[in-house]
């Protein structure tokens, strides 16, 4: 190993040590502080609002049960700035896109708020939020 | 010869419909970026490895604060450029710095194989705080260089640090205010003034900016306290120097309830040394503070092709649905 090549690997362990002591944020209060993620749920529905503000973004969701009944949903995520750095933009959703969405339950026993796991759209795509444990971490 | 007609018609309109639905459906996907497209624009990840992580490479001395520090190499090497300066002969502070405050953690997601399913690659929660988690926060709240607060003062700020969920106002929408907002991400400057804009994309915060008058005048006693403070500046050889006064009382200086008083005292140093400026801020509170706080951070500038700063509004919605005081 030449001198270029020990540096990157100081370089390399440095940076991997950096990496140990970091850890995960969403800049707000901590996920686990109001949603519980050892418990999902699904919702189908039609998205009705998408706003697109810190300190979370929020999707709206009618599902319509079987007698025609309509429940209003709202999901949350995290700020729109970081969002965008991982690839997801206000204009993946459309007002009017039929949507399951899975999600984590509100601590607090609401039952209509979750915090956004995955939206699986009508033609058969889906938005992962977090890379979920079926996935290969970086 | 009716039945074949008949078969006829039915096979034309079956196949107009199919081609009404499928240009319908190839118009709404044409509208709609498909995941991953923003892949496209990648957005510089900064120094380090800040792939997914706000906090990496930040607060190596202990201060509790998020603000990033790029590697000693770097800002060694990107010393050696040459100053560039305007022609009133002072250096040239403007353009895109980082890495600033909060900015530049970013993750590109990836698409799976098959291309139906994008993930943003941001690492989940668990259902309780992890190991790793509880000991960033330890590191936060027991730093080597934390704010000096007189005795009578430090179990109040403890307090609030341990319920920063319920308690920081920048939770609820509220301006972190100066100097937490951290150093500018972007500057403009013009002989009588600089503006320092920030990029609070990543944050509970609104907009952000200050002006910062360089034109000789003194501070303005009519002015009211506010969150940013009243910013005034003068050269000292390639430093500018700000004083900052007349805060508000109610901002934390940190995420960890660190308070001070309206009596807050802010000198920022800005020194520009070939691509890198040298930030520096002393915060003084003589009303709680024992000795002043003083921190130091490196910017390098540069960020060809960054991103803009993006506009950042903020409205809280589930402040009323927290149940326990976890911190981020």
């Amino acid at each position: 190993m030449g001198n270029n090549g020990r540096r990157f690997c100081k370089m390399f362990m440095a940076a991997a040590g950096l990496m140990a002591l970091s850890i995960p944020v969403t800049a707000h209060h901590s996920v686990t502080a109001e949603f519980d993620t050892s418990k999902s749920f699904s919702v189908s529905g039609t998205i009705t609002k998408l706003e697109w503000v810190n300190p979370h973004v929020y999707i709206y969701v009618d599902a319509k049960d079987d007698k025609g009944d309509v429940t209003p949903y709202s999901f949350e995520s995290g700020p729109p700035g970081n969002l965008r750095r991982t690839g997801v933009l206000k204009t993946m959703f459309t007002v009017g896109d039929v949507v399951t969405i899975d999600a984590e339950v509100a601590k607090d026993g609401s039952k209509h708020l979750g915090h956004l796991k995955a939206v699986h759209f009508a033609d058969g795509h889906t938005i992962i939020f977090g890379n979920g444990s079926d996935t290969e971490s970086k | 010869m009716k039945r074949r007609l008949i078969s006829y018609c039915i096979a034309a309109v079956t196949s107009l419909a199919v081609s009404y639905l499928v240009s319908i459906s190839a118009t709404a996907q044409n509208n709609k970026p498909k995941p991953g497209a923003f892949e496209d624009k990648k957005v510089p990840t900064g120094f380090g490895p800040d792939a997914d992580q706000l906090f990496a490479g930040a607060d190596p001395d202990g201060t509790g604060l998020p603000w990033k520090e790029p590697p000693p190499n770097v800002v060694e090497a990107a010393k050696k450029a040459p100053t560039p300066h305007l022609p009133d002969g002072h250096p040239d502070m403007s353009g895109f710095w980082q890495p600033a405050g909060w900015g530049y953690a970013v993750t590109q997601g990836r698409l799976s194989e098959d291309g139906k399913t994008y993930y943003t690659q941001r690492a989940p929660e668990g259902p309780v705080q992890p190991p790793k988690k509880v000991a960033e926060l330890k590191h936060r709240l027991e730093g080597a260089n934390l704010p000096p607060y007189k005795p009578e003062f430090v179990e109040k700020v403890k307090f609030l640090g341990g319920h920063q969920s319920h308690e920081d106002p920048a939770f609820k929408c509220a301006p972190k205010g100066f100097p937490r907002v951290g150093p500018p991400t972007e500057i403009v400057q013009i002989p009588s003034e600089i503006v320092f804009l920030y990029d609070t994309v990543n944050s509970s915060e609104q907009n952000a900016f200050r002006v910062v008058s360089t034109d000789g005048r003194e501070h303005d006693p009519t002015l009211n306290p506010s969150y940013y403070g009243d910013s005034i500046g003068h050269w000292e050889g390639n430093t500018m120097v700000v004083d900052v006064t007349n805060f508000v009382d109610d901002t934390w200086l940190s995420q960890n309830g660190t308070i001070h008083s309206d009596a807050m005292h802010v000198i920022e140093k800005l020194t520009r040394e070939g691509n890198v400026i040298t930030w520096e801020v002393s915060i003084d509170d003589p009303k709680m503070f024992t000795r002043p706080w003083v921190i130091t951070r490196h910017l390098v500038h540069g960020l060809k092709g960054g991103h803009a700063l993006e506009e950042s509004p903020c409205v809280e919605h589930d402040y009323d649905h927290l149940v326990n005081d976890d911190r981020n």
